[in-house]
């Protein structure tokens, strides 16, 4: 066993969690699970201070000034707890949602035409292949099927957006059975942990 | 709305045009959004607390949780912006004792649910969940260990898969997504869409 | 009540426990299976090894402790690759507070693989793990709130994005490896790897650093998100795409640098035939039923 108190808190608290498997009112895991929101947001609000604002305010302290308008505009977001000054906090996350906006525009179309550009990779002459026209043919059958406001007895949309359908079903299968082993895998790591780190049977 | 629209534009224009770009605005811009961000991030921490703190006062169902939560994440918080993120200090005992296991476990726990889900829901109702739920097994077993033991083609297949008509739907939902943030970013910028200062969409 | 019908009634607790009973087995008796090299985790290899030698890495580990056995066993064999090759690290992200503390504790590792000496004063900024040591071979630079507008930043103005400071709140100017870096771009760095468990992840790194950077982008991603990345991978976008535990065991196989990932894959094996049973039991049990109930 380990001598490590930090094993044994991380063990316990291991066990605390799986108590929800047998009692799904368990108060142990919702007193575990209660902190954990806690801590965990707690941790990044102090690694934010010190890893990032600390040094912002020491050069504000240093005579740089122009950080004082970006934390104002931070604090102002906190008005919205007040009755009177909420116009402040609806300006706050104004900007916020306007910066989010205008970020979609300028940074996200070389990734969207990436995309589309890579859908035209190698159809014809050296390098072309079967997979590529497969890949495309079913690109558009997809994109197809999400044209919901069209007329879907016209034979042709109707076939093609089922093949559409089909092609969809294959990925979010595919996805399914990824997520499986996805979750076997944090289980095993916490299993491994109990039994390898904390308790050394093996 | 004209805070929305000006924070968008000087994003858009600090990227796309030569002027901007020599001044170096969308830097000074990005630094600001991250000193706001920054500064504005407890607010999550605080609506938390307001929402347990109800729940301590109206002594509400398990309020006694409520107010340990209350408790030791401000303390906790307290001694991290203290001491910061050193090995050794109480902020990073507690991040390796508490925080990680905890997370990984609660993540962890869905793998139990996926299994009795999978007994439960996945059926042969259809053709298109026959394709989904063979899709999910083939990627399933092609993806661990079992599918090269049994068949030494399997992963070439779950590759084919994957890169093939998985790929193409996915593809398809990726650029509708793309759109329809374009699209969004564009009703905010116009100040068509108004949800985030408390109106309604035009 | 019928077999069928009691099958349909089954408490999900006795198939809880059945997982329990065979992950535990698969950890209190390993046995090991062989995990075959994929073309697409042959290409991560290809990638780190196809940077010039001596140049700088940015990783990028954008994600937390729930999912730290994928990721951090693809962050340590992408550490030995980059050490074996000579390659320095330089460790950050915008979306995930806790991940470059995680991502860090596994450089160290493969550190102390490559040179097979244990590091002394591990987490710290006087590292030291054989010949490499922190500063020098690799920097972690922490986690800086932001997600895009800060990856864009760091692309630009790296000291600005980073306040200058790293991890440990000891100034960037002050270590060999970080002090002259500009901006994560082609100028400084000669690739960028990004651990990635949805959003904020590579996507974001490609639209804001790989592409007005010039940085061929690697992903590593967990399994669930496999099929979703394969888009980008196949469209070029990222120049590789690690895939899991799974991806990780391969490499850890061949490198003969056995761990978390070689050591989960006899769970997923054992998981994957628990699924199919499962399925088939399910389906036995709604077809024998389904004649019952429309009776």
């Amino acid at each position: 066993m380990s001598m490590n108190p930090q094993d044994w808190v991380a063990g316990l608290v291991t066990l605390a969690l799986w108590t929800w498997l047998i009692d799904r009112e368990s108060v142990i895991f919702e007193f575990v699970q209660y902190l954990y929101i806690g801590l965990s947001f707690a941790y990044s609000i102090a690694l934010n201070y010190a890893d990032y604002l600390r040094p912002v305010l020491g050069k504000i302290g240093a005579g740089q000034l122009e950080y004082i308008i970006p934390i104002v505009l931070g604090l102002m977001i906190y008005a919205r707890y007040t009755k009177r000054l909420d116009f402040l906090g609806r300006w706050s996350l104004s900007f916020f949602v306007g910066y989010g906006a205008g970020y979609v525009l300028a940074f996200t179309p070389a990734v969207f035409l990436g995309q589309l550009s890579g859908s035209f990779f190698h159809l014809w002459g050296k390098g072309g292949s079967l997979n590529n026209w497969i890949l495309f043919l079913l690109l558009l059958a997809s994109i197809v099927y999400f044209f919901f406001t069209v007329n879907r007895n016209n034979g042709f949309i109707k076939h093609t957006s089922a093949l559409g359908r089909y092609a969809i079903m294959v990925f979010l299968g595919a996805t399914f059975g990824a997520t499986i082993l996805y979750r076997y895998s944090l289980l095993f790591g916490r299993v491994y942990f109990v039994f390898h780190n904390w308790l050394h049977f093996v | 709305m004209l805070i929305t629209a000006l924070a968008g534009l000087v994003v858009v224009v600090g990227e796309y045009f030569q002027f901007a770009q020599n001044m170096n605005v969308l830097t000074t811009f990005n630094t600001w959004f991250q000193v706001a961000q920054t500064v504005a991030f407890p607010i999550g921490l605080i609506s938390l607390f307001l929402v347990h703190g109800a729940n301590v006062q109206r002594k509400r169902q398990r309020w006694v949780l409520s107010l340990l939560l209350i408790v030791v994440t401000s303390i906790y918080l307290v001694v991290s912006l203290i001491t910061g993120p050193r090995a050794g200090t109480a902020m990073d005992w507690v991040y390796q004792g508490y925080i990680s296991p905890a997370g990984s476990t609660l993540y962890g726990i869905i793998a139990f649910v996926i299994t009795s889900c999978t007994f439960r829901t996945f059926r042969f109702r259809s053709r298109e969940a026959t394709v989904l739920v063979v899709a999910a097994l083939f990627i399933l077993i092609a993806q661990s260990p079992l599918g090269g033991l049994l068949w030494s083609k399997w992963g070439t297949i779950g590759d084919w898969i994957v890169l093939v008509p998985s790929n193409a739907a996915s593809r398809a939902i990726v650029l509708g997504a793309y759109l329809g943030g374009f699209a969004t970013a564009i009703r905010v910028l116009l100040g068509i869409e108004r949800a985030h200062i408390g109106g309604m969409a035009k | 009540m019928d077999f069928a019908q009691r099958l349909g009634k089954l408490d999900p607790r006795w198939i809880w426990a059945i997982v329990m009973v065979i992950v535990f087995a698969s950890v209190l008796a390993p046995v090991s299976v062989p995990v075959p090299m994929d073309p697409q985790t042959q290409g991560a290899i290809n990638y780190i090894n196809g940077l010039p030698k001596g140049s700088n890495l940015f990783l990028a580990p954008e994600y937390s402790p729930g999912s730290y056995p994928e990721l951090d066993p693809q962050v340590r064999v992408i550490s030995i690759l980059a050490f074996q090759h000579g390659l320095h690290i330089v460790i950050g992200d915008s979306g995930f507070a806790l991940g470059p503390q995680l991502a860090e504790a596994q450089v160290e590792a493969a550190a102390a693989f490559v040179t097979g000496k244990a590091c002394t004063n591990p987490g710290t900024p006087q590292t030291v793990c054989g010949d490499l040591k922190y500063g020098v071979n690799w920097v972690n630079v922490g986690y800086k709130q932001g997600n895009g507008p800060t990856e864009n930043n760091m692309e630009r103005n790296f000291q600005t994005a980073t306040q200058g400071v790293d991890f440990y709140g000891q100034p960037l100017s002050g270590y060999p490896l970080s002090k002259d870096i500009q901006g994560v771009n082609s100028k400084y760095f000669s690739g960028l790897w990004v651990e990635d468990t949805g959003s904020p992840g590579c996507q974001e790194w490609l639209a804001n650093a790989a592409i007005p950077g010039n940085l061929p982008l690697g992903c590593g991603v967990i399994i669930m998100e496999g099929p979703t990345h394969a888009t980008f991978y196949a469209a070029g976008q990222y120049k590789a795409l690690l895939v899991g535990a799974r991806g990780a065991g391969a490499i850890e196989e061949k490198l003969k640098a056995p761990g978390l990932g070689l050591a989960g894959q006899e769970t997923a094996m054992f998981a994957s035939i628990l699924i199919v049973i499962a399925v088939i039991a399910g389906n036995y049990v709604y077809f024998k039923t389904k004649g019952k109930k429309a009776a």
